[in-house]
């Protein structure tokens, strides 16, 4: 510790101190002001840094010795810094210096904050009976990090303090070696075995994680996140256990352990604290932890929602306790901020845009942009043309360029106006659907998939035409047909599948089948967006297609609900037909997770439509 | 001996009085002064038959690689009566024109014109909107198209052979046009067809120039109501009284002469003769001997080369001619006795037959399509299994031995069903006003 050296300083800066302290004083706010009436305690701050292990700063200096013989447990104290002046409740702790005077003693307080907080420490200032006790920072006191840090504070705990009830509070503050950014579960005295394969981030300050641990121990061995202050205990009831027959083949069996259901997925709602790098703690029992860091968090977007749900067939496994505690908040976390991004894109009109259309007809492209041409000749060569307001709505970047070539022949060939709304991005089938509504200029509005090429002449007058005959008539759509002139959709059914938990999924009926005579307009329970005609107002009532379904699945469905909950029906007008040339959307590499995301939906929808409240599960 | 007569065919080629002339415009994909092809030269005799007694004309187009004139879509190059389009960018796959120019420059070329006829030899490279176009800016003209090959039937050339093995295919389906062309689905052939059949719904004639071509198209969707039947209109040439037929001559006068007219290439059969040649030429057999005349630079680098190996191995019986000027047909015919048409595809009508029947040679012809319908058995030639070579071969040695077998039937026992007979010509003009 510091010499007499110090003592002298300790003159010099309390000279300094109480001039500061004057200029602090005159502009200052409440408590400072406070301390300004009372009688000032002075010392030296000789060393302070953080501490990972015990996530705070410890401050080690000397001052005037307090009249109280013991400091108390917690201290209020205020901590100037480059920052500025923040109160904390610290603890402290005092001990015999042999290098000071009878009137002064050394102090370690510990004031747990982030690591960002108390750069450039100044001066540390706390009160005691009245007493104001201030420490200021000289161009001696040295600033420590982690190790060095830690074996001061040790050693002095140690070998200094004694019977100072604060003396264990501190040590157990350190009793678990630091984080240092290593590997340390291997030299826990019991054995665990433990990877994290993943981490992925569900903004705003969530956390998955995905990996597996082997332990005998009981109770389990206790995980905790931790990132900055912030401490989230995994609850092992809430998590998803996933066989991993490749951990116990490769170093499972040969340590002795036998569980095959070793993997978790765990989900931690706020975890995380921005700036701070994540770990794990891993404490096998009270004291005894070990630390292992998180892969660094990469994915975003859709590349993160795959990789939530990817590598695990949940078809065979409680569908409502992986999804309602772990995957669906994930997803929902994950894809609320795809839906904040703006919606950019520009419009192009060829042709002029007839004054008073009689329908809107909106059209989302992707991949396949000869369609365009396949159905602008139907338009064309249409003998009844309403007066319609076309809108394309190209939800694929790539192919802006092409596209816009290909329009200007479209049009030059065909001599229909129409619209094309280019997206800068991807946005998804729901929102390239509303860009297009929100366009839209007629009374009545029909969404159309562009591989749908209409089989009859007035399409959509008779459409109209049904949808008038009725009030309670909210959505009608024609019946559609595979290529070869069977069903392909008279209407959408629901059924519960037992092999999904008994979910509601969503069935075509009759499809396959030769069609019968058509009959008169039938209500159905729910129509297929493929080719849906509604009032534009009901449309914007409704908020168009909801967006939060992740690469489409179910939002047609979801609509229909949606309007049957205000009374009004989905009708199939089989008079109608039109051919609906149904591809394999979206080829992924992996149909387990493309599966995967279905049951995301279906589990989105069934929570909303299909499940009773008391039903769900709810996190313990 | 007098020289038996050519048989000319004289018809109607005056329009009664009371009628309107019509004013005509034939399209075709081609023009005579640039490409060879059987479409375009028959539009283009067509045009020119009609020219001399009425308004009429031609729209042609030309691949120009120069790209001269850039910018302008149809131009004027020769006279004031024939027009050329320039096309720039045709999708093959449905017939579809995505060349922005060309709607517009169309357009103003039909209300300049204000034909009360269209006429259509094919749709290609005009794209079959053009039809939607004729009809939006005319509504009261007449459209006519005259079928050339399987086009909107078969993505494979319109040639309805498989794209593996040239094996003859008899009907188009979604699931076997995806078997010639993995890479379009069946959706997509569903696609193709509903796009030109919905064009289709506007042509009022579809003119087919055999019946067997006819019978493909109705059974592929076209309304039997809207299909005619009318041979191609061709350039005749005077009847020319020197010609000598081979009946007249002495059966130890050489060997027996063999012409091929055409483009040398794999569908026009030109292997099976080859191997026929080579089966002559193995026996040391020379009482027939092969002229091949035609052009093999269109076909692709592979064929070229294996055409001219096989062509260096022939034997002495062989002689390659190269290219003709169609001017010269009657002339050349004149020195064959036979003329063979051994395609492997079914053919529509083509050209060298009409040449042939023209000049009184017999013809050798596959039993099967257009060919098998042009040429009738024993009476103006014969026909032979399709890709036979042994067959093929047999009978060429026979006809080597008795040149009998290959006098054209005399014909002069038809003059009397002579005046009935409408040409070609005057059948197009009957269809014209015909409402």
């Amino acid at each position: 510790m510091k010499s007499a050296s110090s003592r002298r300083k300790a003159t010099k800066s309390s000279v300094t101190n109480s001039r500061s302290h004057k200029q602090a004083g005159q502009g200052a706010s409440g408590p400072v002001a406070a301390l300004f009436q009372a009688p000032v305690g002075v010392g030296v701050i000789d060393v302070y840094g953080y501490s990972i292990a015990a996530n705070g700063w410890f401050v080690i200096g000397w001052m005037s010795r307090p009249r109280a013989p013991v400091l108390p447990v917690t201290v209020i104290m205020q901590l100037t810094s480059a920052t500025g002046m923040r109160e904390y409740a610290a603890s402290a702790a005092s001990f015999e210096r042999p290098d000071l005077d009878a009137s002064h003693v050394g102090f370690i307080a510990y004031v747990p904050t982030g690591r960002s907080d108390m750069t450039g420490l100044m001066e540390l200032a706390f009160k005691i009976e009245s007493t104001v006790y201030r420490a200021a920072a000289t161009h001696l006191t040295a600033h420590v990090r982690d190790p060095e840090l830690r074996q001061q504070v040790v050693s002095l705990l140690a070998g200094q303090i004694d019977g100072d009830p604060n003396r264990n509070a501190l040590q157990n503050l350190l009793s678990t070696p630091g984080y240092t950014g290593e590997n340390t579960l291997s030299q826990l005295s019991d054995s665990v075995l433990l990877e994290i394969d993943e981490a992925i981030l569900c903004p705003p300050d969530g956390l998955i994680l995905k990996g597996w641990c082997l332990s005998n121990l009981d109770p389990r061995p206790v995980l905790r996140v931790r990132s900055g202050t912030r401490v989230t205990e995994l609850r092992w009831a809430n998590v998803i256990s996933t066989p991993r027959p490749d951990v116990l083949a490769s170093v499972g069996t040969e340590r002795g352990y036998t569980q095959t259901d070793c993997g978790f997925i765990a989900y931690f709602e706020h975890a995380l604290t921005i700036g701070e790098t994540p770990f794990l703690e891993v404490t096998t029992k009270p004291g005894v932890s070990g630390f292992c860091d998180l892969p660094p968090l990469r994915k975003t977007r859709l590349d993160a929602i795959k990789a939530v749900l990817e590598g695990v067939q949940y078809e065979h496994r409680d569908l409502d306790h992986a999804f309602d505690l772990v995957l669906g908040p994930a997803v929902t976390a994950i894809n609320a901020v795809r839906l904040r991004l703006p919606r950019a894109a520009e419009e192009v009109a060829y042709g002029a845009v007839p004054e008073k259309p009689a329908f809107s007809v909106v059209v989302p492209l992707y991949g396949r942009v000869d369609f365009l041409e396949y159905q602008m000749a139907a338009f064309a060569l249409d003998r009844h043309p309403p007066t319609i307001d076309l809108i394309y709505v190209l939800d694929d970047p790539r192919l802006i360029q092409d596209t816009k070539v290909l329009a200007t022949s479209v049009y030059q060939r065909f001599s229909r106006a129409f619209r094309i709304l280019y997206s800068a991005s991807n946005m998804g089938y729901a929102c390239a659907n509303n860009l297009g509504l929100k366009a839209a200029r007629a009374p009545l509005v029909c969404f159309l998939n562009s591989d749908v090429f209409p089989n009859s002449e007035q399409w959509l007058q008779t459409l109209a035409s049904t949808l008038s005959k009725n009030p309670r008539f909210g959505i009608v759509g024609p019946r559609l047909l595979f290529e070869d002139g069977s069903i392909q959709h008279e209407g959408l059914t629901y059924k519960r599948k037992a092999e999904f938990k008994n979910w509601t999924f969503i069935e075509h009926e009759g499809k396959g089948m030769r069609p019968q005579p058509s009959v008169k307009p039938k209500v159905v329970e729910a129509l297929t967006g493929a080719c849906m005609l509604m009032r534009r107002s009901l449309a914007i009532e409704l908020g168009g297609f909801d967006e939060s379904y992740v690469i489409g699945d179910f939002e047609d469905s979801d609509l229909c609900l949606r309007a049957k909950a205000r009374g009004l029906q989905s009708v199939m007008d089989s008079s109608v037909s039109a051919y609906h040339l149904e591809r394999q959307s979206q080829r992924m590499d992996d149909s387990n997770t493309r599966l995967n995301l279905t049951l995301y939906n279906a589990w989105k929808h069934e929570r909303r439509f299909f499940t009773h409240l008391g039903r769900q599960r709810v996190a313990k | 001996m007098a020289a038996h007569k050519k048989k000319t065919i004289r018809g109607r080629t005056q329009l009664p009085s009371n009628h309107t002339s019509p004013r005509v415009l034939v399209m075709a994909h081609g023009h005579p002064a640039y490409t060879t092809g059987g479409a375009e030269i028959a539009a283009y005799e067509l045009y020119t038959q009609l020219r001399a007694q009425h308004e009429a004309w031609y729209l042609g187009c030309y691949r120009d690689p120069q790209n001269s004139k850039n910018g302008v879509a149809i131009s004027q190059p020769d006279n004031e009566r024939e027009y050329l389009y320039r096309p720039a960018a045709f999708d093959w796959f449905k017939f579809a024109n995505q060349d922005p120019r060309f709607p517009d420059a169309f357009r103003t070329l039909l209300k300049t014109l204000k034909p009360t006829v269209v006429h259509l030899h094919h749709y290609l490279e005009f794209g079959v909107e053009a039809i939607l176009q004729i009809r939006n800016t005319l509504p009261d003209c007449r459209i006519v198209l005259t079928l050339h090959e399987y086009l909107a039937i078969c993505h494979h050339y319109g040639q309805m052979v498989t794209t593996k093995h040239y094996t003859l295919c008899h009907e188009a389906s979604g699931a076997r046009c995806n078997r010639c062309f993995p890479e379009f689905s069946e959706q997509d052939f569903f696609l193709r067809k509903n796009y030109i059949e919905g064009f289709f719904e506007l042509v009022d004639v579809f003119v087919a120039p055999s019946h067997f071509l006819a019978e493909r198209y109705r059974v592929w969707g076209v309304p039997p109501a809207k299909l005619t039947v009318i041979e191609n209109v061709t350039n005749q040439a005077p009847a020319s009284e020197d010609i000598a037929l081979p009946a007249e001559r002495s059966t130890t006068d050489g060997p027996l002469r063999i012409g091929f007219f055409g483009q040398i290439s794999v569908l026009k059969g030109i292997n099976v003769l080859l191997e026929v040649a080579a089966l002559f030429s193995e026996r040391k057999d020379y009482s027939v001997s092969f002229a091949i005349h035609g052009d093999y630079a269109g076909q692709p680098p592979n064929f070229q080369k294996e055409f001219l190996e096989r062509l260096s191995a022939a034997g002495r019986n062989v002689r390659f001619c190269g290219p003709y000027d169609r001017q010269r047909v009657d002339l050349l015919m004149s020195e064959v006795d036979v003329v063979v048409v051994p395609s492997i595809w079914w053919e529509n009508s083509p050209l060298v037959i009409q040449e042939a029947l023209r000049n009184g040679r017999w013809i050798l012809c596959s039993d099967i399509g257009g060919l098998k319908e042009k040429v009738t058995d024993g009476v103006t030639g014969a026909h032979f299994p399709v890709g036979d070579v042994i067959c093929l071969s047999l009978m060429l040695a026979d006809m080597a031995r008795n040149r009998r077998r290959v006098r054209v039937q005399d014909l002069s026992l038809d003059d009397e069903r002579a005046g009935e007979t409408q040409s070609p010509f005057s059948a197009h003009l009957a269809l014209y006003e015909r409402r």
